[in-house]
């Protein structure tokens, strides 16, 4: 294998896949990216590929070229040498074992492994692939991915549900404690037959591949895993097993008192509370206080910190019209849920405070819909 | 003279009772008394003496012996199983005796306790005065003996107390300190276990002396504040308060262990022994109001080397069977294989008081409801009265009061 390409172009591509290689492996191949290049219809191009076992990232860019040929070499030195290169043209060369990269008037070599030892790649057919639009697949993403559970003890969790159902697409994620939902109406994805669940590791790749561009991105559904192809790029990801649990049914339907703030405020003086809150449970306290008319609620915010000695409180104007409250939640919860809310206001529903409040911004974005809900924490005195 | 507006010298008084379990147990049965009694976890089993009444003390048995190496000593000893129930309705009728002194009496373990005795000699007299006042009462109303040490702070009281038993009264002045300590093990400090002190040595530090003039930065490299209060140790200064009887040190950790009755080489063994202590644990920790999130689990081995390894999670848990989940996970990767196991013990630690994230899914609120339901009936009924099918046929230990016990809030209102 020989190929040349200036060092910025390989850069870029290099660091693109990078994340993908595990950090720590039993399996020393998996450390190492596999390059392989292509002259098909006379169009020059390398193909690097990562994978940890779960999720592969199969990158191409064009390159000049010189002989076909392919090797995996490790992935980390590889990245260093050609990051500290000078901004000139790399040539990488190989023979069974070895790479040779030549830049100017350096020569560096490493050992690598042969292709045969690295993980088979997920066969792409891409006749198969359905589109979908890349910019409402990042709002999905986006808008749930904060949700979904680290806690391994119950898997399902671990990824975020992805569905269609009747004229809508949505994506659902969940820890049990905290709940994202989001609807896209009459966006249904043709070819969706099965209720999908992702990891989330594939999901983070993908909206940083799609970044801002709009350009569709074909999806295509394996017996137990899930390829995203993009221009350049190529994503596959195992599936998490389900059933997902039954998340209908734990969205309230007779909430009656109803919060509505102004999010920038509520989520700054949130974010003020909070510093002074319980190091473990980030417990801040929502103490609501109703209006005489529509407007005219209060909303105070409190916390307290035993260890620092710390206490705080502070009082935003708001509308609430329900009998007065306390609710205590995670601060971090709350502030993961007002970063992804647009608009100007937002609104909470709220029964009582051991019971799931619905939150939602005012007005919706059009052609969506999308709640979160967040369990309180358990106030005591 | 010293200014009387200035502030008070400070007045402490540690109160250790002798012998204790063994003259509670000596005290309800007249049958015992002048017999060489041993206080134990369980006198069919291997476990240990847990108290050894004075007339068996004669023999050299000693705290901590096993049971065999006790007989062996003292063939006629009479050995009683331990009734934690007993010496914690004893305890409590103590403390409503230092109380009646001082409102600071802090509760240091099941027959210990620190008393303030600062600004109480006008009511009740000389610090000397009040200590016999205090042995006298315990020994009318209970029948037991202590030994009592007076000093300027509790490492000093504890010492002092420690200086003459049974039945001793022991006031040590500043004055004296420099001189005592000159010469006193480092190993005889409370605070400065055997694995410290071993490592002290290992600096060319034995005494309290040794201590005092070891350069304080270099203990304050080594244990970082831990360093200085060790300085201060050895300089016989200590400024640690005395609790009031309602305060309690915060929980930082809940723990339990056992030590077998044989050597386990069975799996089906420890498990089952790991899954007890973790339900143990579950229920204290729900009877206290915390959960949390660091498991850790210790093994010791019939060579008595002993390992310990702890695992830290993202949630909060106080499910026995959680918390055994993750014990077995520990032990996969920290068990041998090879070896028998003696001793095992599984506590949490990292904990939060009460103030818990609720769950979304009522099929996570159902599981909290349940085992506060088998709680209350076990409080009733007593332990295990309820419980997983699997611990039906409990592993039978020691029935022994950790040191770590400390009276609760509803149980300090017995009167």
């Amino acid at each position: 294998m020989k190929f040349s390409v200036a060092k910025s172009e390989l850069l870029q591509a290099l660091q693109s896949v990078l994340s993908v290689v595990p950090t720590r492996t039993t399996l020393q191949v998996l450390s190492n990216i596999l390059l392989e290049t292509d002259n098909t219809k006379g169009v020059g191009k390398l193909r690097l590929a990562a994978t940890d076992l779960d999720t592969f990232v199969i990158k191409t860019l064009p390159v000049n070229v010189k002989k076909l040929g392919n090797i995996t070499i490790p992935a980390k030195v590889f990245a260093d040498i050609v990051r500290e290169a000078p901004e000139t043209e790399i040539e990488v060369s190989s023979t069974d074992t070895r790479v040779e990269i030549k830049f100017g008037k350096g020569v560096y070599k490493i050992s690598g492994l042969p292709k045969d030892d690295f993980p088979k790649l997920p066969q792409v057919n891409l006749a198969k692939q359905i589109k979908i639009n890349g910019a409402d697949l990042t709002n999905l993403i986006r808008k749930t991915i904060f949700g979904v559970s680290t806690d391994e003890t119950r898997p399902a969790l671990n990824g975020v549900l992805w569905r269609t159902k009747g004229d809508r697409m949505e994506m659902v994620a969940t820890d049990g404690h905290r709940l994202a939902k989001i609807s896209l109406i009459n966006k249904k994805l043709k070819g969706m037959h099965e209720d999908v669940i992702i990891p989330p590791k594939v999901l983070n790749l993908l909206t940083r591949f799609i970044g801002e561009e709009e350009y569709d991105v074909g999806i295509i559904f394996g017996e137990n895993n899930i390829i995203f192809s993009l221009e350049d790029v190529i994503l596959s990801s195992r599936l998490i097993e389900g059933p997902y649990p039954n998340f209908e049914q734990v969205i309230p339907k007779d909430n009656d008192k109803k919060l509505v703030a102004d999010i920038e405020s509520l989520t700054s003086t949130v974010r003020r509370v909070a510093i002074l809150s319980n190091t473990l449970t980030h417990q801040v306290k929502f103490g609501l206080k109703r209006g005489a008319g529509a407007s005219g609620g209060s909303l105070e915010l409190s916390s307290v910190n035993f260890d620092l000695g710390g206490e705080a409180k502070e009082t935003i104007p708001c509308e609430y019209t329900g009998e007065d409250m306390e609710i205590g939640y995670n601060a971090n919860y709350v502030l993961d849920v007002l970063k992804q809310m647009e608009g100007e206001k937002v609104t909470f529903e709220l029964s009582t405070s051991v019971s799931a409040g619905i939150i939602y911004s005012v007005p919706q974005k059009e052609g969506e819909e999308y709640l979160c809900l967040l369990m309180p924490l358990r106030l005591v005195e | 003279m010293k200014d009387s507006r200035g502030p008070l010298k400070r007045v402490i008084a540690h109160v250790d009772m002798n012998a204790f379990f063994a003259s509670v147990e000596q005290k309800h049965n007249p049958h015992l008394k002048g017999k060489p009694v041993l206080v134990c976890g369980n006198p069919d089993g291997r476990s240990v003496v847990a108290t050894a009444s004075y007339e068996a003390r004669a023999y050299g048995v000693k705290t901590g012996m096993s049971l065999w190496e006790a007989k062996r000593l003292c063939p006629n000893a009479v050995l009683v199983q331990c009734d934690p129930e007993k010496y914690v309705y004893t305890s409590m009728k103590l403390l409503s005796i230092y109380k009646i002194f001082t409102p600071k009496v802090e509760a240091f373990s099941v027959d210990e306790a620190f008393l303030d005795l600062t600004g109480t000699q006008r009511l009740f007299g000389s610090p000397e005065e009040i200590a016999r006042k205090i042995k006298k009462r315990i020994k009318k109303e209970l029948g037991l003996l202590c030994s009592i040490g007076i000093g300027s702070n509790k490492l000093l009281a504890k010492l002092a107390s420690d200086l003459k038993k049974p039945d001793g009264l022991v006031c040590l002045s500043d004055e004296e300190v420099p001189q005592i300590f000159e010469k006193l093990s480092v190993s005889s400090l409370c605070g400065i276990g055997p694995k410290l002190s071993s490592y002290l040595n290992k600096l060319g530090i034995h005494t309290c002396g040794d201590l005092k003039r070891y350069p304080k930065e270099v203990l304050e490299k080594k244990f970082g504040k831990v360093g200085l209060y060790l300085s201060n140790m050895g300089k016989g200064i200590g400024d640690d308060e005395v609790l009031f009887y309602y305060q309690s040190e915060p929980i930082k950790s809940v723990g339990h262990s056992q030590t077998l009755n044989e050597d386990a080489y069975s799996f089906d063994v420890i498990e089952k022994l790991i899954f007890q202590l973790s339900e143990q644990v579950g229920e204290r920790l729900r009877h206290y109001g915390y959960k949390g999130r660091t498991v850790c689990l210790t093994l010791r081995y019939s060579d008595f080397s002993t390992f310990s390894k702890q695992k830290t999670l993202k949630r909060f848990i106080w499910d026995g069977r959680d918390i055994y989940k993750e014990a077995m996970k520990i032990f996969g990767v920290l068990y041998n294989g090879f070896y028998g196991i003696r001793l095992a013990g599984v506590s949490v630690s990292n904990l939060v008081k009460e103030s818990f994230q609720l769950s979304l899914f009522e099929k996570e609120r159902k599981k909290e409801k349940l085992l506060k339901t088998i709680d209350r009936i076990n409080q009733r009924y007593g332990d295990f009265t309820i419980t997983w099918a699997r611990l039906l046929e409990k592993s039978k230990g020691g029935n022994v009061i950790p040191p770590s016990w400390r009276p609760t809030k509803n149980l300090v209102s017995v009167n």
